[in-house]
């Protein structure tokens, strides 16, 4: 990498890190609720799709599934929790975990699927793990769904005011955004980047191609299902249609598409320009004009889209080096 | 000492013989050349010897191992690297960060790479343009990346196909003189070529393939002179 693209990067860093900070200040210091309950959604959609960039951005395998392991990781804690009184934090690791197990099971079976078939395949398993949210009732309480209990208190992960979501939907930023850039930093990165842009050629140097994808797969499946857990305890509710919905993978593709597949900062840009612009639309415009926020927001999207189709990060570089 | 030991290779594809109880070895530090008509095989008995296609019987021995069978990046950490016929670089790494895969895959540390993939972009002449991408090359370049790459694998054999394909008089010479050097700090080459001076210059022994079965080797003057293989060229009569 030379010179000029490392400063242009790290502007583009910088103008991320400013966002963060004032967003930051309101989250931990402000009083308006309603933006506080914005910048929440803001961060765990952006941790989401973090985790989503380190499978399909780096590993190259475009998962439109990743809402299976969100769900588990919904489901998991808000189970353990009702029936066995199990902390949300315990419920959190263990939906991690099996999220993590479920996984490895998802990436070695449709190992050999490339391209569309692999993102089919996704799709169609998160949607069967759906389904069984709807079906399995004993233990899910079906379509009605979970009604978390409100009882204040850090143990129970939850809290009389938005602060204290507020520092853990940063906190589980942070973590995906460290995992992601401590792995795309090792040799690791390298290999992930190199079995995506060849996976013959990278074969045939000896990387063992199919072992990275199932790891890398299996560190973004736990790490969405954090965000699964974080996203139950903020609604204290959660149902097959919130845990398992489909929009979930395409948001986080989408955050990606538009911030920059495979950068660092992408999911990053794309979180704080989208989740706020859906949100507003939404409020302005949901009530009296209902198709209306999500026409300007996908008419939004395509612009964007074919304006920059590599993503806003890979704009800032080149307004530069040109 | 024999490196490659190939052994009554057979494969069919849905019933199409590709390869027909194929058998040559090749000795430590040799260059031997398969060369063929188009559809002879020579791509297909590659893959096998790589890893990449499973032989329906028979037996590959790489450096006294029989590597049947094994999964090529298996192959490859044993010592066994294949170029390939379109050229493959890795397209979002720059020229530094393809030639460092493999010195990473080594066990380096990725300071430790990036030196050493200097010094071999260096010996390639490629080091002017370590930060640049591989789709911002000409196209002989480009197959000289691919070659660079296979060397940073320090590999005890080199499978090339078609590595002199598609290049001028002058670029040709260039990569023979890089091959000869390779050849001279011991690295073993079996390559598939269609350029038939360069291979005659280059080769030890040639092994020749037509329809999928072996039909002559030696050196590259018995090769030529050999009625089978004038045939399989020409055609009968000549």
């Amino acid at each position: 990498m030379n010179n000029l693209s490392l400063l242009t990067q790290s502007k583009t860093t910088l103008f991320a890190i400013v966002f963060w900070v004032t967003g930051s200040l309101y989250g931990a210091f402000g009083t308006n609720s309603i933006i506080q309950d914005v910048l929440i959604f803001t961060l765990i959609w952006t941790g989401v799709a973090i985790s989503w960039n380190l499978t399909a951005g780096y590993a190259g395998r475009l998962s439109l599934g990743h809402a299976a392991y969100f769900g588990i990781g919904a489901y998991t804690s808000s189970i353990l929790y009702m029936k066995f009184g199990i902390s949300p934090w315990i419920g959190a690791a263990a939906g991690m975990f099996i999220a993590a197990f479920v996984g490895v099971l998802i990436e070695a079976t449709t190992i050999r699927l490339l391209g569309i078939y692999y993102s089919l395949a996704t799709f169609a398993i998160a949607e069967l793990l759906g389904l069984m949210a709807r079906g399995w009732t004993e233990l899910t309480n079906g379509m009605a769904g979970l009604t978390l209990p409100f009882k204040a208190s850090l143990i129970h992960m939850t809290f009389t005011n938005k602060t204290g979501y507020f520092f853990i939907a940063l906190g589980f930023v942070l973590l995906c955004f460290t995992t992601t850039a401590l792995i795309v930093n090792s040799r690791y990165g390298f290999y992930l980047k190199a079995q995506r842009d060849e996976l013959v050629a990278a074969k045939a140097l000896g990387i063992a191609t199919n072992q990275i994808c199932i790891v890398s797969g299996m560190i973004s499946a736990a790490l969405t299902a954090l965000g699964g857990t974080i996203y139950a305890q903020y609604l204290l509710y959660i149902d097959p249609d919130i845990g398992f919905n489909w929009y979930i993978s395409v948001q986080a593709a989408l955050l990606c598409l538009i911030g920059g597949m495979g950068t660092l900062v992408g999911p990053i840009i794309g979180g704080i320009l989208l989740v706020p612009l859906e949100r507003v639309l939404h409020s302005l415009l949901g009530g009296s004009y209902g198709g209306l926020a999500p026409a300007i927001y996908g008419g939004l999207l395509i612009m964007i889209v074919l304006l920059m189709p590599k993503g806003i990060a890979s704009m800032t570089s080149k307004i530069k080096t040109t | 000492m024999n490196i490659l030991k190939v052994q009554s290779i057979s494969k069919s594809f849905d019933g199409l013989q590709a390869l027909e109880d194929v058998s040559f070895y090749v000795k430590s530090n040799e260059i031997v050349g398969i060369i063929g008509p188009n559809g002879a095989g020579k791509s297909t008995l590659f893959n096998v010897i790589g890893g990449f296609t499973k032989p329906d019987t028979g037996e590959i021995q790489f450096d006294g191992q029989d590597i049947t069978g094994l999964a090529p990046h298996k192959i490859a950490r044993q010592g066994m690297i294949k170029t390939f016929q379109l050229v493959k670089p890795f397209g979002s790494l720059t020229l530094k960060q393809n030639i460092m895969i493999p010195k990473l895959l080594k066990g380096l540390s990725i300071s430790d790479s990036m030196l050493q993939s200097i010094s071999i972009l260096e010996r390639f002449g490629l080091v002017g343009m370590a930060d640049v991408f591989p789709n911002e090359l000409p196209y002989a370049l480009r197959r000289r990346l691919e070659i660079a790459r296979a060397f940073a694998s320090d590999p005890k054999i080199l499978l090339l196909d078609e590595a002199l394909a598609g290049l001028t008089q002058n670029e040709l010479s260039d990569i023979m003189d890089i091959l000869k050097q390779m050849r001279h700090d011991g690295i073993t080459i079996l390559m598939i070529e269609h350029v038939m001076a360069a291979t005659m210059a280059l080769c030890d022994r040639i092994v020749v393939l037509n329809f999928g079965k072996l039909i002559a080797t030696g050196t590259p003057n018995e090769v030529t002179q050999n009625p089978m293989v004038i045939e399989a060229y020409l055609g009968k009569g000549h």
